[in-house]
Order: structure tokens, then C-alpha cells, then sequence
């Protein structure tokens, strides 16, 4: 069984994403998470057709933005990416992982990876969900917003992600962290009008790109200085900055510090 | 504890780990070379904390500890040459073996289209029976886990591999056959390190034995070589004679008796218990003393010979 060292495994990103890949999929595609993922679709749908009247776009783009992108996919990001290193230390399966002839930042990279891809799946079927019922209640320029709409939650399901993964890193109450975070950041420097900082908001970002669309400008904007449609390149350029900043800090975190299980206890 | 003719696979030196202001390993030094080696110690003693620095899960606090000449922590170089099967029963439940194998595979190294039929051999290796391969690993017994987490520690062929007490809730067909693999490995120049607090298996297992109590290495070497290091104050001897009494009394006069104990129950043929102080002067000196004394010898073994016995006389 041993080997020449010459003849050892050389692991390649692509390989090893791969992979992390099998290990993640295999986690989430289960028939139970389909059923799930399902059943939650359907339950939007339904709430909305419930609620939406016929024509109001207001009321469609209320539950697109107000709901959906605001509060859904921030905390499935949350869930899912906070603890995709917090739930292997809790379960003490990290050795598994930590013990692959791999770097630590490149297995961090690699949990990301999967587990965003397991998001963007997800929210692409909660997207198709939400315009399907905008087509039943006759919403106009929905065929003109899907592609802005597919953009911005693409780029603020990375930036998410990033971030719920730093925080799953930083405490095992990632969730608690992640919502006062929410709180202060999104809902409190992002919406001060008089300074910069708002700038720090990823939700603000994501107004700016929604925007782009004439409709949700129209409907959304007016009186509304965070709702402006200028500069949606910076904006763009600022959610993939936040996404690598996220990235990077996670990673020197995971490199830099060791998760043991036994630690848990002492964290609580 | 390695040999001149062996480079140290693990070496350290003055390396030390602590938990806050609670002491995991405290200034040891030791080697440990090629071959099964077995690592004892009571709990607490600072076996996994060891393993985890070794497999590179934990940095030292101070001090150094190279796995082939290089530290494990955050290093692929290192960690593509060890295998870790950990003690915890933790695995992934909902992931079938197979599943999570060939995804483990992957991620040391071996390609993608290799996978498949690299982990059914590995499978077959530690003989989890194909029936099995499919399920999830959540309705596998404690026996079938410990194989699986051995076939995970195999996967990319590691020089080096580290099992924190692989014996753990397997039958007696089991431990045969993982001991059967260990020694196999070995003979095929994989280095072993074994934590385990079955002695009696280590002992058949593991020529090289490194004791850890309270995070110091109080002994290290073959269990021959501890055996003779114990042997220099006293010894356990079983002997059985034409005459016994008379026996110990010639050892008393000779100043080579510290106690006995009469075990046998047939009179003047009867075994004796005894303990033996300078075992190196009374070895030189029991055929005279025998031939002297006209007694007839019929069987004389040690009584020191167990993992067990070298394991307390140096934990207490």
C-alpha cells in the first residue's frame, strides 16, 4: 500500500472540487431536501397568489424585493454557508477534511464553492417560482426584469455566502450574529442618508442593480434616495469586492485557527 | 526509539501543548521510526492531543514536531503522506460509503475516474462486505464505522498512518482482521502509530511502545528494552522446583528475594511467585546457586513479560 513519495497524489483544484462537490450534492439532494425545496416553493407561490392582486405590480415586486430578496435568501444564506464549516466541528467530522492533503484556505474555498452552488440552484428555482406567479396575476416587463433580477441575486447569494461563512466561523451562534449584523449594517448604516457608510450595506448595492429595471424604478423608487439607479457598475464591482473580502477573511481565519469539537462546549 | 540505521519518521523536540492554562503535552521529545508503534497512556495523558498535532489539526504551542522532516500543520506535503482514522464514531450519516469515499478520494488526489474502482478496492481491503457499500453510513454498526474510517485513512496510500483506538467496538473477527491489515501495512514499509488502551493487543501488535502519562513521555523504546530497563531494580518470576522452600531460602541468603508467594498445591514440587531483586546478578548467579544446593529446575518464566505489567509500574 505504500508508495515512492514521487508516486503520491498530487491534488488538483479541479479534482478536489470535484470532490467536495460529490461530498456536498450528496448532503443536499436528498429526496427529502427536494421535497422541502418543494413544498417551499409552492408555499411562496401560494401566499402570493393569495395576496397579489391582478396587475398590481407594486405588490409583486413588494414580495420580490421586500421578502424574497431581503429577508429569504440573506438568511438561507445564513443557514446553509454558516455552517457549512460550523456543522463538520460539531459534528467532529472536520478531521476528515482537515486531514486532505489540502491547505487549509483551498478547503474553505472548496466548502464555498459547493455549498453557493447548492444556493444559486436553490434560488434559481425560488426565482422561476416567483415569475411564474407574475405571469399568473398579469405583471408587466417581467420578461425585461428576470435577467437583472437573475444577476442581482446571483451576486448577493455570493456575497451572502461569504459573509454567513465568515461568521460560522467567528462563533457558533453564527445566526445571532447574522441577524444583529443585519440589523446594524442593512437595516441601520445602510439606510443613513448623510454619509458613506451606507456604502457598507450589501443591500443597498442590491437596490442599485434592481433598479436598473424600469419597472421596479418606477414602482419602487420614488422618494427613495437608496433606490437610485446610478452607477450599477460600482454597485456590482462593490457585492463581488464584499464577496472577496468575506472570502479572504474566512479563509485566513480558517487557516489561522483551530476548530475542535471539544471547543464547542467552551464557546457557549 | 529509532535505531541508527532508521530515519525518525516523527520526531519532536521540546514540544509542548497547552489548552488555555491546562497542560495537553509538556516539554516531550521523542522519535518514533518505521514500524507498528503503539501509544499508551491512562486518559488525560495527552494521546489525542499528540495524534492532532501529528496529523496537523493542532499547532504546538512550543517546541517542534516534524512528520518527515517537515510540520504538519496547514502542509499537504505532510498530510498527503498520513492517514488519520480518528477515535470519534462521528461520520457523515445521510452519505452512503461509497458516496463518501470516492468524494475523499477526490479530494487527495486521486482522479476523478480512478475513484470509483480505487475505493472498492479499499473496501475490500478492510473487508466491509459489498452488501454494505450503498447504505448510508448512519445505519452502519460500530464495527462496520471503524472500518470505514480505517478505508478513509488508506485512501491516498498515506507512508504514515495514525489510528487513535481502531479497535474500538469490533469483535474479535474484526480486531483479526484489522490487526491483520496493520501488520500487513507495515511489512509493506507503512509506518503505524497506534493509540489504543487495549495493551494486550497493542502488545502483540506494536514492537515499539511510546507511554504518555500527564502529558510527559515517561518511556519509550521496544517493550523488550522497557521490559530490561524495568528488570534493573526487580522482577516477577514464576518457578517451579524440586524443592522450594529450600530454594527461597538460598535466594534470601544470597540477598537475591524480596517476597514470595507459594502457588503450588503439590508440596515439595509446588511453583513459586517470586520477586527478585537484581535480576541481572540472579540470572548470573541461579546455576550455581541450583547445582549448590542440589535442586532440580522444571520451569522458570517471567512474570513481567505483559504490556500491561511495563504500562503500571511506569504510570504509578
Amino acid at each position: 500500500m505504500s508508495q515512492d513519495p514521487s508516486m503520491l497524489p498530487t491534488v488538483h483544484f479541479g479534482g478536489a472540487l470535484r470532490g467536495m462537490w460529490a461530498l456536498v450534492w450528496a448532503q443536499h439532494c436528498t429526496t427529502r431536501a427536494f421535497i422541502r425545496l418543494g413544498l417551499g416553493a409552492a408555499a411562496l407561490g401560494f401566499l402570493m397568489l393569495l395576496t397579489i392582486n391582478s396587475g398590481n405590480e407594486k405588490g409583486w415586486l413588494e414580495w420580490v424585493v421586500g421578502i424574497y430578496l431581503h429577508f429569504l435568501i440573506p438568511l438561507t444564506c445564513l443557514n446553509v454557508c454558516g455552517s457549512m464549516m460550523r456543522a463538520e466541528v460539531q459534528a467532529n467530522t472536520l478531521s476528515f477534511l482537515c486531514t486532505r492533503p489540502l491547505r487549509r484556505h483551498t478547503l474553505y474555498f472548496l466548502q464555498y464553492l459547493c455549498h453557493v452552488g447548492w444556493l444559486q440552484l436553490v434560488f434559481l428555482v425560488g426565482t422561476l417560482a416567483l415569475f411564474a406567479v407574475g405571469a399568473v396575476k398579469q405583471i408587466e416587463g417581467l420578461g425585461a426584469l428576470l435577467p437583472m433580477m437573475l444577476l442581482t441575486q446571483i451576486l448577493a447569494i455570493f456575497a451572502w455566502s461569504a459573509l454567513a461563512g465568515l461568521l460560522g466561523l467567528v462563533h457558533q451562534r453564527f445566526v445571532v450574529i447574522g441577524i444583529l449584523y443585519w440589523l446594524v449594517v442593512e437595516m441601520g448604516l445602510g439606510m443613513v442618508e448623510s454619509s458613506n457608510i451606507n456604502q457598507l450595506s450589501i443591500l443597498r448595492h442590491v437596490h442599485t442593480l434592481m433598479a436598473q429595471n424600469k419597472m421596479v424604478l418606477s414602482v419602487m423608487v420614488e422618494g427613495e434616495s437608496q433606490w437610485a439607479a446610478a452607477a450599477p457598475f460600482t454597485a456590482g464591482f462593490v457585492l463581488i469586492g464584499a464577496t472577496l473580502f468575506f472570502l479572504a477573511a474566512g479563509a485566513a481565519l480558517f487557516t489561522y485557527r483551530e476548530y475542535l469539537p471539544s471547543q464547542e462546549a467552551g464557546q457557549q | 526509539m529509532s535505531t541508527a540505521s532508521t530515519t525518525p519518521v516523527i520526531q519532536a523536540a521540546e514540544l509542548s501543548r497547552w489548552y488555555g492554562i491546562v497542560m495537553g503535552l509538556n516539554n516531550i521529545s521523542f522519535d518514533i521510526g518505521p514500524g507498528l508503534t503503539g501509544l499508551v497512556g491512562p486518559n488525560g495523558a495527552g494521546k489525542s492531543t499528540l495524534i492532532k498535532i501529528i496529523t496537523g489539526q493542532l499547532r504546538p504551542s512550543d517546541g517542534e514536531l516534524t512528520v518527515f522532516g517537515m510540520q504538519p500543520w496547514n502542509n499537504p506535503d505532510v498530510l498527503r503522506e498520513i492517514g488519520f482514522c480518528p477515535e470519534d464514531d462521528a461520520l457523515p450519516d445521510r452519505l452512503r460509503a461509497r458516496t463518501w469515499l470516492r468524494g475523499l478520494a477526490m479530494l487527495s488526489g486521486i482522479a476523478s475516474s480512478a475513484a470509483p474502482d480505487h475505493v472498492d478496492a479499499i473496501l475490500d481491503r478492510v473487508k466491509l462486505e459489498r452488501v454494505h457499500w450503498e447504505k448510508p453510513l448512519g445505519q452502519f454498526s460500530k464495527g462496520m464505522r471503524q472500518r470505514v474510517k480505517l478505508a478513509q485513512a488508506l485512501l491516498h496510500h498515506p507512508r504514515l498512518l495514525v489510528l487513535d483506538e481502531p479497535m474500538n467496538g469490533l469483535d474479535p473477527m474484526g480486531r483479526q482482521d484489522i490487526q491483520r491489515i496493520l501488520k500487513q501495512l507495515a511489512a509493506e514499509g507503512t509506518t503505524v502509530l497506534i493509540s489504543s488502551h487495549i495493551l494486550h493487543e497493542l502488545e502483540a501488535l506494536c514492537p515499539e511502545i511510546l507511554i504518555l502519562n500527564w502529558g510527559r513521555v515517561i518511556a519509550s523504546g521496544s517493550q523488550l528494552a522497557l521490559q530490561r530497563r524495568l528488570q534493573g531494580t526487580e522482577a516477577n518470576l514464576h518457578i517451579r522446583c524440586s524443592d522450594p522452600l529450600r530454594f527461597t531460602r538460598v535466594l534470601f541468603e544470597a540477598d537475591l528475594l524480596l517476597g514470595f508467594d507459594s502457588t503450588g498445591d503439590d508440596g515439595n514440587e509446588g511453583g513459586l511467585d517470586l520477586r527478585v531483586k537484581d535480576p541481572r546478578r540472579f540470572s548470573d548467579s541461579l546455576v550455581d546457586l541450583l547445582t549448590d544446593n542440589n535442586i532440580a529446575l522444571h520451569e522458570l518464566r517471567s512474570r513481567d513479560r505483559s504490556l500491561q505489567d511495563i504500562f503500571e509500574k511506569m504510570t504509578e
